[in-house]
């Protein structure tokens, strides 16, 4: 990876444009689901709605796919691992929720608040991949 | 798998910085193959053996090496 290259990514190998995306589409999906509420809308403006959030999220993922094609080999082993537990855990997580909802073991959760455990998953993993490394 | 990575840098008084940077790789991998975490790919050995001169058989050697060696002496 040339050196003036480097310089724009952080220590988990994430450029800028990989965060500012990030925010672009979380902003997005939350204007996306005020304005579905808020207005009845017919479906050519839905469609512009649902692409507010779908967008971003598109430029995010090829954003985070040209970073890790950025990084070197170690480090694209540590991204590889990361996202493996994460995807993973969150896959037996949601398999088992059902049984972990019925014995009260954990609250009732939305899609989104899923989401969090595979980035809590991805970022703890990220970080012991890196400190074995 | 051992190497003398560390050595061969020393010997030209390059930091891991200066050499990730001719390497263009970061200073963790750098850090990663000197302390054997970390076995580098084979394009990554050859740029290593570029960059010292040297044959990857110079820097890196296998762990079993001198096992396999006795073993194949004890078969004859």
């Amino acid at each position: 990876m040339p050196s003036e290259k480097r310089r724009w990514l952080g220590c988990s190998g994430a450029s800028v444009a990989q965060f500012v995306w990030a925010g672009v589409f979380c902003a997005g999906a939350v204007a996306s689901v005020v304005l579905l509420r808020l207005f009845h809308l017919g479906l050519p403006l839905r469609i512009g709605v649902l692409l507010l959030a779908i967008l971003p999220g598109v430029l995010y993922i090829l954003t985070m796919i040209r970073d890790i094609r950025r990084l070197d080999e170690l480090q694209q082993r540590i991204y590889l691992e990361a996202i493996s537990v994460a995807f993973a855990g969150t896959f037996l997580f949601a398999i088992l929720y059902p049984t972990l909802r019925q014995a009260g073991f954990v609250p009732a959760m939305s899609p989104t608040e899923v989401s969090v455990v595979m980035v809590a998953l991805a970022t703890v993993s990220y970080l012991v991949a890196k400190r074995r490394y | 798998m051992k190497n003398r990575l560390r050595v061969l840098r020393a010997e030209r008084d390059w930091s891991q910085a200066e050499v990730a940077q001719r390497l263009r790789v970061s200073r963790q991998t750098v850090n990663a193959v000197e302390t054997g975490k970390y076995d580098p790919s084979l394009p990554l050995a050859f740029e290593i053996a570029r960059l010292f001169g040297r044959t990857i058989e110079e820097i890196f050697e296998a762990e079993s090496d001198d096992t396999s060696h006795q073993s194949h002496q004890d078969l004859h």
